[in-house]
């Protein structure tokens, strides 16, 4: 598939294109936060505290008088910056550990694929909050955590596509001319996965960002003042009667965050690499 | 040629047995990546526990009364030791024993955890099979993306909205804690909400599954024929698909008592629900090390025994598994 014949598909499917519009949507304002967030997101006004929609603050104001809207337009910075370094973290390792065991086989196969079934066999968030509570609070921490989680799964997705790439003609054939192991892994089995990583890349965002922002959420990854959205979410049970615009607005751009994500990532699915679940 | 029958099937005794026998390297396991986790992390557990005032001499004699000036190996096993004798150590906060601790909180997270499954099971095994049944209509394309809307919300923010609505706005239910036990009716109202918090996400995956499930079984022959004899669709669905379609939903209810426990966390802090989790983000914020390996450990444990229950119902529903 041509790279413009993948974009015409891709876009045909309207529900993946309103998605990757939210993506590019959200990532500009992540990136353009500085200019286009009309308030400094930490300074506090105790005058102008609990305020709903006014023309002055679109999305109002929380308990310390500060503009919800800008929090909410840096907290991107925060919350996608999580998703985006725990699914590297996870991806790096996790394709590490899945294309070696997958290559060399026998033994080391072995005790990879064990240690994997280990880590799958505890649920995600247990094992994000085991990982937290190892390595104490904190928003780094939290990215650590929600990337270890990644690793058994990208580690199983590559190592079974390794396995199949292994055989192929043009890996033996690199094999018998002498390449050396990492020329062929880097050469000739790594870029037959990458549409596989590219579609649980993009997946794994939003179960990163879901997660990160559920801890933090809990207190245990990013901390007040930091205008990360579970974070807000967090500081805003506090005042849920007397402003509950504050979670509202905040808990719907979680969810919009989150659905954009799975939206590209179920349409890069079903283009690439319809044989994943 | 072999006829049926003409196999030695492996006993259902043995099935259990070589089920129990997987279960141990994973706990065994746990324990160990705990343990490891807390020595090898970087910075001292020690210097969380005192005061950040305290003496060097202080800390010397923390580490010597924690055992931890002792080599690694020999901790390792004065680590299993103790455990395999119940013990589990003191919690470093509060200096109750972190058993207590446990048993104390277990009770009020097991009645949230499976009030939770019951009600993701009510709700998502009947949508599964009507969606099944009525597939490509309006009801099941309905159900198909609130399922999938259901899969991406925030559960955290789901509790928020629903504390707003129907104990803030509507005044129908309490806000938070536990108010009585469950055969009560203020203790039943007050259980509602933390645990629709927490079901609401299952009963997307139940549904999903049990759509798929019942989707393959509604298509084989001996539902034609059922339908063939004259038996009542609803008989033939609700009865002969069902108790097939369902073998992979118990599964995912395994799995899912996981993420339960995952998310008792959330719904427990956000309701004040006094359960193991918030137990857990207490021991996290404070850094109770030992408090932390016991909540672990607990969980490790049920996630295990629950498998382990739902590999022996297979045996019940389907007998075939044995000889897998």
């Amino acid at each position: 598939m041509t790279s413009r014949h993948f974009i015409r598909k891709f876009l045909q499917n309207p529900l993946a294109a309103i998605g990757l519009v939210l993506i590019i949507g959200l990532m500009a304002m992540a990136l353009l936060a500085p200019w286009i967030a009309p308030f400094d997101p930490y300074t506090q006004s105790l005058r102008s505290r609990l305020q709903p929609t006014t023309s002055a603050h679109l999305l109002g104001t929380d308990y310390y008088g500060r503009d919800v809207l800008s929090r909410l337009i840096y907290g991107a910075r925060y919350s996608l910056s999580v998703g985006l370094i725990s699914v590297l973290i996870g991806s790096v390792i996790g394709t590490t550990f899945g294309v070696l065991a997958g290559y060399f086989g026998s033994l080391v196969d072995r005790v990879l694929v064990a240690m994997l079934d280990i880590l799958m066999a505890f649920p995600g968030m247990l094992l994000a909050l085991t990982i937290v509570g190892l390595l104490g609070p904190g928003l780094f921490n939290v990215m650590i955590a929600v990337g270890v989680w990644s690793v058994p799964i990208f580690a199983r997705v590559i190592r079974s596509n390794t396995l199949v790439a292994r055989d192929f003609q043009f890996v033996e054939s690199a094999r018998a001319i002498g390449c050396t192991h990492a020329r062929i892994i880097f050469k000739h089995i790594l870029p037959e996965s990458l549409s596989s990583l590219l579609v649980l890349g993009t997946l794994r965002m939003s179960t990163a960002i879901l997660t990160a922002a559920g801890l933090s959420f809990l207190g245990l990854g990013a901390q007040p003042p930091m205008p990360e959205w579970g974070a807000i979410l967090s500081e805003s049970r506090v005042v849920l009667r007397q402003a509950p615009w504050i979670s509202v607005y905040t808990g719907c751009l979680i969810t919009l965050t989150v659905v954009s994500f799975n939206l590209v990532g179920d349409a890069l699915r079903d283009l690439l690499d319809p044989r994943m679940t | 040629m072999l006829l049926p029958g003409c196999f030695e099937e492996p006993s259902m005794t043995s099935y259990i047995i070589r089920k129990v026998l997987i279960a141990i390297p994973v706990l065994i396991a746990v324990v160990t990546l705990v343990f490891l986790g807390i020595r090898l992390t970087p910075g001292d557990p020690v210097r969380h526990m005192l005061p950040p005032d305290a003496s060097e001499a202080d800390v010397t004699q923390m580490r010597k009364h924690l055992g931890l000036d002792q080599p690694l190996l020999q901790q390792y096993f004065l680590y299993w030791k103790r455990m395999l004798h119940g013990d589990l150590g003191n919690s470093l906060r509060t200096r109750r024993p972190v058993w207590g601790e446990l048993a104390s909180r277990i009770p009020y997270t097991a009645e949230l955890a499976l009030v939770a499954i019951i009600l993701s099971a009510l709700m998502g095994v009947p949508i599964g099979v009507y969606s099944a049944i009525r597939q490509n209509t309006l009801f099941d394309g309905v159900m198909r993306v609130a399922a999938f809307i259901g899969v991406s919300f925030p559960s955290f923010w789901l509790g928020m909205m629903f504390i707003l609505l129907f104990a803030l706005k509507l005044g129908w239910l309490p806000a938070s804690g536990r108010a009585g036990p469950i055969w009560t009716l203020v203790g039943f109202r007050s259980i509602l909400l933390p645990a629709l918090t927490l079901a609401i996400g299952s009963a997307g995956s139940i549904s999903r599954m049990t759509r798929s499930s019942m989707l393959e079984v509604i298509r084989q022959d001996y539902i034609t024929v059922a339908k063939a004899k004259g038996l009542r669709e609803s008989r033939v669905y609700w009865k002969h698909s069902l108790k097939n379609g369902l073998i992979p939903v118990i599964t995912l209810l395994g799995i899912q008592f996981g993420f339960l426990l995952g998310g008792a966390v959330i719904s427990e802090t956000i309701f004040a629900w006094p359960g193991l989790g918030q137990l857990a983000v207490k021991a996290i914020m404070f850094r109770d090390y030992a408090l932390i390996q016991g909540v672990v450990f607990f969980f490790a444990i049920s996630i295990v025994l629950v498998n382990l229950l739902i590999d022996l119902t297979y045996v019940f529903i389907d007998p075939r598994v044995t000889t897998s």
